[in-house]
């Protein structure tokens, strides 16, 4: 693989169009993204008319949209890439991964926790070799990766508490796999970039959907050594568009308070618009996925989302079961 | 009393809370100071000083004069139930600075006590009072944000109290953070969320020295008997100590309110210190006022009412032991 700003760009096979839902973030987070990156070149959308959980028609709508030829047949488009940025069905995801290992192709896929753990276990084990990085792309955005210095050089002390929100609207509509595996882990995803994997006990407050709104979770945390975490996440009404994403990192010698909104600036006319600047989380995550290959790290891996996963269960039976659940070998 | 003349009040101690009393009062035609006791001489001859009242040598003598109608008691948490009794004992009115009590079988027997001689007890959740509580309230009822399913209540601030000797600083005293500060969390949540809380879940922390009897650091879980979460976090321990962040979110189903960092519109970059200062606005204190005297002229309810600061109390009760057992624990309703 080259490396942003080398001059070559990167071959890469979009693979599989799944997504949960209404969810299709192939077209709305990833083509996007790789098509004005001038790291990337993408030389194939490939799904798989032969298995179950493919999503053929959406491929062949996105190579027109994207002007990117579609490609059926797996090792012929493995062979014309060296990188692949994936959202495979979960009957799909296993092939996928097992055939870019056989090539050493890194695979960047989409949201792994939604296949639930014990899914994701067993990629572990059966496909050793495979270079994975989850796509848990908030954790790229520069406000997350400026405080992550911070935190790792001792800027802010020793952190003791982590609060975050990440409530959504919009059309997206509420996601049938449940929000606690499509939006929970994203601010947790983020705590673990801070802190590093997770260990403790968790309580939980589960909202169902109600009043045409998603699902709220309330969740809260003590983790070893001894740091407080608290998240709150849900989705409002699709009709209201707006989305709240904050941390608030509390240290022995400062605090950090994180907008994700931003980097954006406000234009001030017959009504406040947003007018965002730099990279997005996805732009980052990308540039760091592609230029893994000159010894960047790629992170977080698929062990990382399987950590992620079994926090996820710990929360979700404590909000059934009104526990206290401790999770991570605490 | 007559309708037309100044409601008389006598302050009971006369540290800085009760200096914020009486500087209310003396803003009020409707009030007058008439008289002040504390245990240090020096500081209640002061106050008086500065305020024009009378300094009382004792209590009884404080209770014993006519000019005193209602009271306000600010003094430590563990002589409220005693003071309250002998106020009641004396007819006159109480204003009590939150906690009630330190246990809420105590607090419950205060609201009694009042209720029974038809005295007013009204007890010093003055965050209730608080243009910011109120526009929170009132948004919620309007149903601008929809159903409240979830909430963020942090109080977080570097200002830790006074020296090793400062009472608030033994348990035995204070009760501990939950019912010295936290409570008017729990208080403004149980309000803004319009249901009793059922449940509590408490992270503690000993920030600013582990040698503290009491955690400088709480971060509760409240849960509602309507379903609704509430996060309560209170801090004396934070860094840079000059800097004081005071959020709330409220998520509804149909949006989510915020106060932010920046939202009373000034903010502090100086070399003393960064961060966001308050804007100039009504005092809570003053509007605390009104109500109690209107309640005591009326002879009708205050808000909020004694009960709710009897569930504060108990949900304080849960936090801490929650704190001490990292267990959930149930409020004792």
């Amino acid at each position: 693989m080259t490396t942003a700003g080398s001059g070559h760009a990167v071959p890469v096979l979009v693979a599989g169009c799944w997504g949960a839902g209404t969810q299709h973030h192939q077209r709305d987070m990833y083509l996007p993204a790789l098509t004005r990156s001038p790291d990337a070149d993408v030389v194939g959308i490939w799904d798989d008319g032969q298995l179950s959980g493919s999503q053929v028609g959406r491929a062949k709508a996105l190579g027109r949209d994207f002007g990117v030829p579609v490609v059926e047949d797996l090792s012929e488009a493995l062979d014309s890439c060296r990188a692949v940025v994936g959202c495979p069905a979960p009957d799909v995801v296993g092939t996928l991964l097992a055939s870019a290992a056989e090539r050493d192709l890194p695979v960047l896929l989409d949201k792994p926790t939604l296949f639930g753990t014990k899914a994701l276990g067993a990629l572990v084990r059966e496909v050793p070799s495979a270079t994975v990085v989850a796509g848990h792309h908030w954790r790229f955005h520069g406000a997350v990766a400026s405080a992550r210095l911070a935190v790792r050089s001792g800027q802010l002390g020793l952190l003791h508490a982590v609060h975050a929100e990440l409530i959504v609207g919009g059309p997206d509509g509420a996601n049938p796999l449940g929000e606690l595996r499509n939006l929970c882990v994203h601010p947790l995803d983020v705590v673990e970039s801070l802190l590093g994997p997770l260990h403790g006990r968790t309580h939980a407050v589960h909202a169902a959907p109600s009043d045409g709104a998603g699902e709220s979770w309330t969740i809260s945390m003590h983790l070893d050594p001894d740091v407080v975490v608290s998240a709150l996440v849900g989705r409002v009404r699709p009709d209201v568009s707006s989305a709240v994403h904050r941390y608030r990192l509390l240290g022995s010698h400062g605090q950090l308070l994180l907008d994700l909104a931003g980097p954006a600036m406000s234009v001030v006319g017959r009504q406040v618009s947003d007018l965002p600047f730099g990279p997005s989380s996805v732009d980052a995550m990308l540039a760091q996925f592609l230029g893994a290959g000159q010894g960047g790290r790629l992170e977080p891996t698929l062990s990382t989302a399987v950590g992620l996963s079994q926090v996820l269960d710990a929360v979700e039976t404590a909000a059934t079961s009104r526990t206290i659940e401790t999770f991570g070998g605490s | 009393m007559t309708g037309n003349s100044p409601l008389g009040i006598g302050i009971v101690g006369a540290g800085f809370v009760a200096e914020s009393h009486a500087a209310a009062i003396a803003t009020d035609p409707r009030l007058g100071l008439s008289a002040v006791f504390d245990l240090d001489t020096p500081a209640a001859a002061a106050m008086a000083a500065r305020f024009g009242a009378a300094r009382a040598t004792d209590l009884t003598e404080l209770l014993s004069r006519a000019d005193v109608e209602a009271v306000i008691v600010c003094t430590p948490n563990d002589t409220h139930v005693a003071l309250a009794e002998q106020v009641a004992q004396a007819g006159r009115h109480l204003l009590m600075e939150k906690p009630l009590a330190l246990s809420s079988s105590e607090a419950r027997r205060l609201t009694k006590l009042y209720a029974d001689k038809g005295l007013t007890l009204l007890v010093g959740h003055t965050h209730r009072h608080s243009a910011y509580a109120i526009a929170v309230k009132e948004a919620i009822e309007s149903g601008r944000i929809g159903t409240v399913r979830t909430m963020r209540l942090a109080i977080t601030g570097g200002w830790i109290w006074g020296g090793w000797g400062a009472w608030v600083l033994d348990p035995a005293r204070s009760g501990g953070h939950a019912f010295h500060n936290g409570v008017h969390l729990y208080d403004l949540a149980r309000w803004w969320l319009d249901s009793p809380v059922q449940s509590a879940w408490t992270c503690a922390q000993h920030l600013t020295a582990a040698a503290l009897r009491i955690d400088d650091y709480l971060c509760s879980t409240l849960q509602t008997e309507s379903g609704a979460a509430a996060v309560c976090e209170i801090s004396r321990g934070e860094r840079p100590r000059a800097a004081s962040v005071f959020e709330i979110v409220v998520q509804g189903t149909r949006g989510t309110l915020l106060r932010t960092w920046s939202s009373d519109g000034i903010v502090r970059l100086s070399d003393d210190g960064s961060g966001p200062l308050t804007a100039v606005g009504d005092s809570p204190f003053g509007r605390q006022l009104v109500v109690f005297e209107q309640a005591i002229r009326a002879s009708g309810p205050v808000a909020p009412p004694p009960e709710h600061a009897v569930e504060a109390i108990a949900v304080a009760e849960a936090v801490e032991a929650s704190a001490r057992t990292g267990d959930l624990v149930r409020v004792d309703g």
